[in-house]
């Protein structure tokens, strides 16, 4: 065998390779988008059909918007308080910052279930707090404010302190300098941030399953659970899940294609 | 017309002093150097003076105006670093006007200091470049205009040329030095480069360890190091250990011994017979001369050539002096004739050497 063939050889084996890990990733996404498009006739035969997504629009479009309500609010708590603290924890030494660090990274490896059931513990029992729409948006600042955290971090470590230091010899105040300077230079890396809160916080489950509680406010991942329940996996509901997942799909892509992974650096480890 | 002084400033990160009671004063209108290895403490004196970093002890005045508790924004000064620092999401016009916009500057008169200040770094009609699109040279200028155009009371440069290819590097050297003659700001300068300190300033402070190890013109530190620290750091040196034989007072002339020669330098007061002291001989103040020209030199000694080595501008000959080897550098078309001459016997002469007093080791 020349060097020409083997060549050949590796690369259409890893082509092959290629193929059959999107395969792995990609089939479920495939079967779910042909499953709500595939709609049974009367005589047994199965035609191509969009009906399903018209009949979802009514009832799912609600449960859509206040998931995406509810990220937008969590996006924007985490983003207030991710910041300054990120700034803090990457530009000063202070006793207990590893434990600190340590402590904010550990709401990550709770399971999911314990986490849920420790907030509806605490919110409902103890603060007699309302578990609806401000419920979910405390539960998930509390639980994705670790990943705003890191992304900042990753970003104002690249940020050489030379810019702030230029700005204040410049004559800037500490907030002027912030808001002209490091914020314009980390606004990708918070961006990062923003792109994973969202994700996360609007396709959470878990903690939704147990927080809708009495309210019985229903997040979009919650409508599509309770609707296989009810139905089973008919069609409408494959385009409920079709629909929710496009959206992040489409979110990560427009990301992806405008800003990169650069600033998702060390975010990947979780 | 601002003078700056330092007063025993000291910054210690854990128990290591960084800067260890350092004084400085530079006046209006002057170019001091801080000169010294990495690590040596100079960049972060000239932070202090900023008032980027704050001193564990000491204070900073400009002029008669304590300001050691002042925020760098508060200061009035100009910053030029090390890494270009212009601001990357700006271009050239926006950041020289940042400053100008900090310090409530009018439209108009923004706008006609940018022209000023482009001007006075010859980067006239670059103001829509981003810094991206700027080269290392053009970047460093953009930052001397940057800081120029707010009208600093002083300009501070930390190792503004270190990151700049070396011709460019001989060019803007001389430029900072005009732009201060044209100015007339006092600027403190902070480097590692003998060549670019000597270059451009009025004022060296060579500083080792935390410390100021002498303070002076570029011709008193080449020609009257004090220290051993100093003689080996500037330019370089042959090193002999001696002893002071005898004073004469009236010439300040003294005659040392020295590894079984003897040695006359000219001496400075505080010197007495017997004093231990290290005789620093500049190779390129040695001279091979011929049996004939004895009488030109106050020090003739002869020796063997051990190796010579040409350089281009020089050749420089390692001589063995009664087992000491001495470095001479032989400079101008004489240089060619030295090219062969290991094993030769050679005259070596010379009158200008100097004295280091209260240290006895050869510095490494």
């Amino acid at each position: 065998m020349n060097r020409k063939t083997r060549s050949l050889l590796t690369t259409s084996a890893a082509y092959l390779y290629l193929i059959i890990c999107c395969a792995v990733l990609l089939l479920p996404f495939i079967v779910t988008l042909v499953r709500s498009v595939s709609v049974a006739q009367p005589d047994g035969s199965v035609a191509f059909s969009l009906a399903s997504y018209s009949e979802i629009y009514k009832q799912f479009w609600p449960k859509i918007n206040t998931s995406l309500e509810i990220a937008l609010f969590t996006i924007a708590i985490d983003t207030i308080i991710g910041i300054p603290a990120a700034y803090a924890l990457t530009r000063y030494e202070f006793r207990g910052k590893k434990s600190l660090f340590a402590l904010l990274n550990g709401v990550w490896y709770v399971p999911g279930v314990c986490y849920a059931m420790a907030l509806v513990l605490a919110y409902y029992f103890v603060y007699k707090f309302f578990l609806g729409f401000w419920g979910f948006v405390a539960a998930y600042s509390c639980g994705f404010l670790f990943l705003m955290l890191l992304t900042c971090m990753v970003a104002f470590r690249h940020l050489d302190p030379r810019y702030e230091e230029a700005a204040l010899c410049l004559g800037a105040g500490r907030l002027g300098t912030f808001l002209r300077v490091t914020l314009p230079l980390i606004g990708p890396g918070v961006t990062a941030g923003i792109l994973l809160t969202f994700v996360l916080s609007f396709n959470e489950f878990i903690t939704a399953l147990l927080l809708t509680g009495p309210t019985r406010l229903k997040t979009a991942p919650l409508a599509v659970y309770s609707d296989i329940r009810m139905f089973g996996v008919r069609e409408t509901v494959a385009a409920e899940a079709t629909v929710l997942q496009l959206i992040s799909l489409v979110v990560v892509v427009v990301y992806l294609k405008f800003i990169g992974t650069r600033y998702l650096r060390g975010v990947i480890l979780i | 017309m601002t003078r700056v002084r330092a007063i025993n400033i000291t910054k210690r990160y854990e128990a290591v002093a960084a800067v260890n009671r350092i004084n400085l004063e530079a006046e209006d209108g002057k170019f001091v150097t801080l000169l010294g290895p990495s690590g040596c403490g100079k960049s972060t004196t000239l932070k202090i003076i900023a008032g980027l970093i704050y001193p564990d002890e000491g204070e900073i005045y400009f002029n008669d105006r304590n300001v050691t508790e002042l925020p760098p924004n508060r200061r009035n000064i100009g910053f030029v670093f090390q890494r270009i620092a212009l601001f990357p999401h700006m271009n050239v016009q926006k950041n020289i006007a940042f400053g100008l916009r900090m310090r409530h500057c009018p439209k108009e008169e923004i706008e006609r200091k940018i022209k000023e200040a482009l001007y006075i770094v010859h980067m006239e009609g670059f103001e829509k470049r981003m810094p991206s699109q700027l080269s290392g040279g053009q970047a460093q200028r953009i930052e001397i205009a940057r800081v120029l155009a707010t009208d600093p009371d002083i300009l501070l440069f930390d190792e503004p040329l270190s990151n700049i290819d070396a011709k460019l590097r001989d060019e803007l050297k001389y430029e900072i030095r005009r732009i201060q003659r044209d100015t007339g700001k006092t600027m403190i300068y902070v480097t590692h480069d003998q060549a670019e300190a000597f270059a451009i300033s009025d004022k060296i402070y060579v500083i080792n360890a935390g410390s100021v190890e002498q303070i002076g013109t570029p011709v008193d530190l080449y020609v009257n190091p004090v220290t051993p620290f100093v003689a080996s750091f500037i330019g370089s040196n042959n090193f002999l250990k001696g002893r002071i034989l005898d004073l004469n007072p009236s010439i300040k002339m003294a005659r040392v011994s020295s590894d079984g020669m003897e040695i006359e330098a000219p001496y400075s007061n505080g010197l007495h017979v017997n004093d231990q002291v290290l005789v620093c001989i500049r190779p390129e103040d040695v001279s091979v001369i011929g049996e004939g020209e004895r009488n030109k030199y106050s020090n003739v000694v002869q020796g063997t050539v051990d190796d010579s080595v040409f350089s281009g501008l020089l050749t420089r000959l390692n001589v063995n002096v009664k087992g000491i080897i001495l470095k001479i550098d032989i400079h101008g078309s004489d240089r060619f004739s030295y090219l062969n001459v290991k094993g030769k016997e050679v005259l070596l002469g010379f009158n200008r050497c100097s004295l280091i007093t209260g240290a006895t080791e050869i510095p490494a």
